[in-house]
């Protein structure tokens, strides 16, 4: 059920705004046949989600179609153009680079690009999130960009891990466990995985593919005598959408730094969550 | 296979003073002189793994693999794996006990002496943190957890990749490992406080945006050790998962039940009686402040007086949850 200001909201209201069978319709559809009460201070808060959801999805399909690598932190590339990789594997916005033009480049120039899983999940959010603000206001939102794994993640996206949910939605992000992996690959010890809805996922390494492709492909990543299937859980992972919403319509004002700079010497410290 | 590691080896000290490309200079030169004794010196038994390794292409050059000693050559084909996925023939004829026990011993040679060579380059780093997580992983050996410990907050102070060594370290599945991390929140390095709140942030009270009472938050964490070891089960969670991840979970019914459980598992190591399968079911529907409150106090006066438990666990919930509360001092 979908409450905005209160007031209960229909699929059927809201429905012919969108096509059948697209994102937004098939998670509003979700959204209002829930037992669960999903509540939205305004129409617009409701709106942006489902926009952003559609726009997650569309990226996490075009990064699947594209030549970006699965690599480990280790052997990690990027575009120096754009980028500094650090000493971790990490990609760092370089000073004086438009984040826009760098989360853009990961697209376009993709073959100069290689990372694992957790960190292609962070790169489908930027990019949805390009698809929606406008330039200045990514810009101004998103200055120093870290891209590694969950672990350093800018606080304006809002992150959020949650260990059940009730209603899984197109754009989440799922994980696929892997309890036998060998110890020798770890980075095949789980697969983050945008939902696409219709039963598919894309997971960087992997591709896209339904459940079952994604756990057969885990499965061939265990130890010689490994006993128990990787499975998917029923977490998942989500963007700060009414947080993000508010942002957008100027509604929440985002606290800046004095000159409105981050500090880029302490990012590890400071990002770190 | 214990080495002196303390000692230096003649390759060592040459590396020491010399470097990677003195190190280099002078085996290849001995080599061509007098093979035996280039041998004997890389045969050495407390060589650092770190000058194997800087010596593998030349080993390999100079065709002197099978002269090396049965540590190097393991080590050299566990090189092999990690780096290249070749998986070749055991290098040795023996027992299937004596190869496990072997290569345990030279996984451990590998990560302890070659410790302090970390950071010589990403495929080093890469065969110390794999050797890790094999002794962890498959020998179940904890007593290189301080190694491991030291390994990743020193990564962290220089800014190098320590995800997977934080991944092999919980998967011991060992809480009082946790004690080492712990010890980090009383460093003067405010990077080494920093990680430990993250790592253990999972704990009740310890809150990474607490810029001081490190010590108090110390504290916290040998008390939640103690209060709940034998009701932790291991969750596998980490930072691949989960921005906050919870790697291990206390099972409030066990410790309302007192009974211990399996760390892989979550269930209780012995089956349960029909009274305790009852009250259970009666656990299971309270709220869950109230189990938190019920399981503490449980464990509590268990610990302090067996036959003054065993009187309340045979009350009905309601009283137990009442007297629970009057000792608490919570509001029920």
């Amino acid at each position: 059920m979908i409450k905005i200001s209160g007031s209960d909201i229909t699929s059927g209201s809201m429905g012919f705004h969108y096509m059948v069978g697209s994102v937004q319709r098939t998670t509003l559809d979700k959204l209002s046949l829930s037992s669960v009460v999903y509540k939205y201070a305004t129409l617009d808060q409701l709106k942006f989600e489902l926009d952003l959801r559609a726009n997650i999805v569309d990226a996490a399909i075009e990064l699947g179609k594209s030549k970006f690598a699965f690599r480990t932190f280790r052997k990690s590339m990027c575009n120096a153009d754009y980028w500094e990789r650090t000493d971790e594997g990490g990609f760092l916005l370089k000073n004086g680079i438009k984040p826009s033009d760098a989360i853009r480049d990961i697209y376009n120039n993709s073959i100069k690009y290689g990372t694992e899983c957790a960190t292609a999940i962070v790169i489908i959010y930027y990019k949805a999130l390009v698809g929606i603000f406008s330039e200045k206001q990514f810009n101004d939102l998103f200055q120093g960009i870290y891209l590694m794994n969950w672990g350093y993640l800018d606080s304006d996206l809002g992150i959020r891990h949650y260990q059940s949910v009730s209603d899984i939605l197109p754009g989440d992000c799922r994980y696929f466990k892997n309890p036998d992996v060998n110890p020798l690959t770890p980075e095949w010890q789980g697969e983050n995985a945008i939902d696409l809805s219709k039963g598919m996922y894309y997971g960087h390494g992997i591709g896209i593919r339904n459940a079952e492709g994604i756990i057969e492909a885990l499965n061939r990543r265990r130890k010689s005598d490994a006993k128990e299937s990787a499975y998917l859980m029923g977490s998942a992972t989500r963007l700060g959408f009414k947080r993000l919403a508010d942002i957008y319509y100027g509604t929440s004002m985002r606290r800046l730094d004095v000159d409105g700079t981050i500090d880029r010497k302490h990012l590890r410290c400071c990002n770190f969550l | 296979m214990a080495s002196n590691t303390d000692t230096p080896d003649t390759l060592d000290t040459i590396r020491f003073e010399q470097g990677v490309t003195g190190l280099k200079a002078f085996f290849s030169e001995l080599s061509k002189k007098d093979y035996k004794a280039a041998i004997s010196l890389v045969n050495e038994e407390n060589l650092h793994f770190g000058s194997l390794y800087i010596l593998r292409p030349e080993i390999e050059a100079l065709n002197l693999s099978d002269y090396l000693s049965l540590r190097n050559k393991i080590a050299i084909s566990v090189i092999d794996e990690v780096l290249l996925g070749n998986k070749g023939i055991p290098p040795m004829k023996c027992s299937s006990s004596e190869y496990i026990q072997t290569v345990c011993s030279v996984l451990k040679w590998i990560l302890i002496s070659g410790f302090i060579d970390d950071g010589l380059e990403d495929d080093y780093d890469k065969v110390l943190d794999a050797s890790s997580a094999l002794l962890v992983k498959v020998y179940g050996d904890r007593t290189v957890l301080k190694v491991m410990s030291d390994l990743i907050f020193e990564r962290n102070r220089r800014g190098y990749f320590y995800n997977e060594l934080i991944w092999a370290f919980f998967e011991s599945r060992y809480p009082y490992g946790l004690i080492l991390i712990a010890a980090h929140l009383l460093s003067e390095q405010p990077e080494d406080v920093r990680l430990a709140q993250k790592l253990l942030g999972f704990i009740p009270g310890i809150d990474t945006k607490r810029p001081a009472a490190y010590e108090r938050q110390h504290s916290i964490v040998l008390n939640w050790l103690e209060r709940n070891y034998p009701y932790l089960y291991f969750t596998g969670e980490s930072f691949q998962q989960s921005i906050n991840p919870k790697p291990y979970r206390v099972i409030l019914y066990a410790k309302y039940l007192c009974k211990a459980v399996s760390i892989d598992t979550g269930r209780t190591i012995e089956p349960l009686t029909e009274y305790e399968h009852k009250m259970l079911e009666k656990f299971i529907g309270l709220d869950d402040d109230i189990k938190i409150m019920l399981s503490g106090y449980s464990h509590m006066i268990h610990n302090n007086d067996i036959h003054r438990w065993n009187t309340w666990i045979h009350r009905p919930i309601a009283e137990q949850v009442e007297i629970a509360s009057l000792w608490m001092g919570e509001v029920v």
